[in-house]
């Protein structure tokens, strides 16, 4: 792949529809069954998990988790500020930046200053939607990824597809290809033989890295801290053996106080892996100081704004309560039925992409995301801080009625719909004819479910919103039909 | 050096200042609690350590020197880096290593953290055990590294009974704590994998394995 296809994927041309990646991944069956069998046993684990160890305390853990961030994102300014004034306290830099342009601008002049050549990275979506590894390497800085997921994507030039799990649409036969091409070792599919690999290649790089970047999972204002979250160890080496360690981070991310953090620790990893806890925790508070015999001399943050004002501001504010956990793509059929992340078109994906993308890209260059639900729920039953997704794909579906996104028979449709559930008899004639014209239409299917006749193209104008489309024939015999027969109900019933 | 988006500016987005009475936030840490001090603690921890794929082994106080020289021997490392706060622990484990042929290399301030890249094991004491979920709280105050635990292949550490606390909590509501560390760092297993195709591996940059003498006095 291309560096180009590869800043596609993630950064496509606008508007994105989401029709041919789809078409794509639906054919290709292996990286779907991967997608299905990895989401489907994370979700299962999930439950477990939950069930085993908080059981019904759970629902009371989650609302308690969503009041922390409600009441931080309700006060962020004031969390922001303190936690600007902590990490200045230690010794530490806050750098302010407005667009992704900007924090990337700032992370290479804090590289250059320090005549970086090398830099290792840990695992950030931050950093991705900011496209700062291209930068970087753009302003002659090797910059190497050093999740064992992420470095496979990077050096298949791809896009993760997932945000704990980025090769999720990968397999070992794509890892083993990638490592014999790009660092030539012999091919193998064995993913401890993989690991053994990747791990002795990056050890020479954590060894000589000058500078270690890092996402963070949390950052704590009173005590201007740092906290990751990792299973492999990358992020810990990334950030103790280079001379400065740059954090990048969504103005999100703050929680008001360490004695807050056991609530976000004990769901994350549940929810996300199934584990009581990440491997490794790593709270990080200043730079290496006197006393301390290693860890970089030079600490960076680098808070980025990049639309999340503008979400704060909006009555969608909740949405920036995520902790990025994974659990509502897991959760997601959706997901599943798309192949992953890349057909979301944008960094984050599943539910929790599908609404905060159009808010913070605009709903316009993504009009397919609002629609890209069931609405089953079962995103929001998967999110530990409570989010209520179902509510947000609505709240977008409307402002794209109200926008006028949707074209104009959509909405001729939607009007006449709306004014057909109001009177009884327009509803039911409407629903009559309506099966006598689908009667017409539908055709009988070999290989689909029932011996019942099915919808597959309907004529203009609803040709292209049927291509994707197979819809079974409505009952024979309308519910009202068979509530009087068979029920023996009045005539007014 | 570039300057971002001024601190006021970038602020002022985010809404009107708040008082510090923004700060009135009350959260109820018992609803976490999954472990209480009424638990026995010790054999909590054992049994989470093993299972999260951790060596953990009982040894009592007066042996100690003799248990961690026999497990140095089983390991046989050529050379060890040390991060031990204690003079006295760090005297012992020095005769403990000598007597099982290890050589100590000197992993401080004047070869930095790159000499932890060649040796073979790292010899940490820790700060607390946790019993509910079997981690290692590790400390990088009073001249203790910051790399010992994670760069060498092999970690083992030094845990006192007594500094097993029951949950997680116990740790993130303790008062009276002194100046935070730089860095602290919470081991809940040894360095593990699942990317690919969610194959579990361990050993992926942090060590392979964990090994923890739990002292009982």
């Amino acid at each position: 792949m291309s560096d180009d296809q590869q800043r596609h994927l993630l950064d496509p041309k606008l508007p994105y529809l989401m029709g041919a990646r789809i078409d794509k991944a639906m054919a290709d069956d292996a990286m779907r069954t991967a997608v299905t069998s990895t989401t489907a046993a994370k979700d299962v684990l999930r439950k477990e998990v939950f069930a085993n160890s908080f059981a019904e305390r759970y629902p009371a853990i989650k609302r308690e988790a969503a009041r922390i961030k409600a009441h931080c994102l309700d006060n962020l300014r004031h969390y922001i500020d303190k936690f600007a004034g902590a990490v200045e306290g230690l010794g530490g830099k806050v750098h302010f930046a407005s667009d992704s342009q900007e924090a990337n601008r700032i992370c290479v002049a804090i590289a250059k200053a320090e005549g970086a050549r090398l830099c290792v990275k840990s695992k950030s979506m931050v950093t991705e939607e900011a496209f700062l590894v291209r930068d970087l390497e753009d302003a002659g800085v090797e910059t190497v990824e050093t999740d064992l997921g992420e470095f496979i994507v990077q050096l298949d030039r791809d896009a993760p597809s997932h945000i704990v799990t980025p090769m999720i649409h990968k397999d070992r036969r794509a890892a083993g290809r990638a490592m014999q091409r790009e660092l030539q070792v012999e091919y193998s599919e064995d993913p401890s033989k993989l690991t053994a690999i990747a791990r002795s290649y990056l050890r020479d790089k954590f060894r000589h890295a000058d500078l270690g970047i890092s996402g963070a999972n949390f950052l704590i204002a009173e005590s201007g801290s740092l906290v990751l979250c990792t299973n492999e160890g990358n992020a810990g080496l990334s950030v103790t053996s280079p001379r400065v360690h740059v954090v990048f981070a969504g103005i999100e991310k703050v929680i008001p106080r360490l004695s807050d953090l056991p609530f976000f620790l004990k769901l994350l990893a549940r929810s996300g892996t199934g584990q009581d806890l990440t491997v490794y925790t790593n709270i990080i508070s200043g730079p290496r100081r006197s006393s301390d015999p290693d860890g970089p001399e030079e600490l960076h943050f680098i808070l980025l704004d990049n639309g999340r004002s503008k979400v704060l501001a909006s009555d969608q504010s909740e949405l920036l309560a995520c902790i990025r956990c994974g659990a509502c793509l897991n959760a997601c059929p959706v997901f599943r039925a798309v192949g992953g992340g890349h057909a979301y078109g944008a960094v984050y994906s599943g539910p929790i992409g599908a609404a905060l993308t159009p808010l913070l890209r605009g709903l316009e260059n993504y009009p397919d995301l609002p629609q890209a639900s069931s609405l089953c729920g079962a995103c929001h039953e998967a999110c530990p801080v409570d989010i209520d997704l179902p509510k947000h794909f609505v709240s977008l579906r409307r402002a794209q009625i109200e926008q006028q996104i949707v074209g104009w028979r959509e909405r001729l449709a939607y009007r006449l719909w709306a004014k057909s559930m109001r009177s009884a008899l327009l509803f039911r004639m409407g629903s009559r004819m309506g099966r006598i014209a689908l009667g017409l239409l539908s055709s009988r299917q070999s290989g689909k479910a029932g011996d019942r006749r099915w919808l597959m193209r309907l004529p203009w104008p609803m040709k292209a919103w049927s291509m994707d489309r197979d819809l079974p024939m409505p009952a024979r015999r309308s519910f009202r039909q068979l509530w009087k027969s068979e029920c023996g109900v009045g005539k007014n019933g | 050096m570039v300057e971002g988006t001024s601190r006021e500016h970038f602020l002022a987005r985010l809404g009107p200042a708040t008082s510090p009475a923004a700060e009135d936030l009350s959260v109820d840490h018992e609803l976490l609690r999954l472990v209480g001090p009424e638990e026995d603690l010790l054999a909590r921890f054992m049994q989470e350590a093993a299972g999260l794929g951790m060596q953990p082994r009982l040894v009592q106080a007066e042996s100690l020197e003799l248990e961690m020289s026999r497990l140095l021997s089983e390991l046989a490392p050529v050379s060890a880096c040390l991060s031990l706060a204690d003079g006295q622990l760090r005297s012992l484990v020095l005769r403990a290593m000598h007597s099982a042929g290890c050589e100590a290399r000197d992993t401080t301030m004047s070869r930095g953290i790159a000499a932890q890249y060649d040796v073979d094991i790292g010899i940490t004491d820790v700060c607390h055990g946790v019993a509910e979920t079997g981690s290692l709280i590790l400390n990088s105050a009073a001249g203790r590294s910051r790399g010992a635990h994670l760069v060498p292949p092999i970690h083992l550490a030094i845990l006192y009974r007594e500094q097993i606390l029951p949950d997680l909590v116990d740790f993130f509501t303790a008062t009276g704590e002194s100046e935070l560390a730089t860095a602290q760092v919470f081991v809940t297993g040894p360095s593990k994998t699942a990317d690919i195709e969610g194959v579990l591996v361990t050993g992926v940059h942090g060590p392979r394995a964990v090994h923890i003498l739990v002292v009982d006095n």
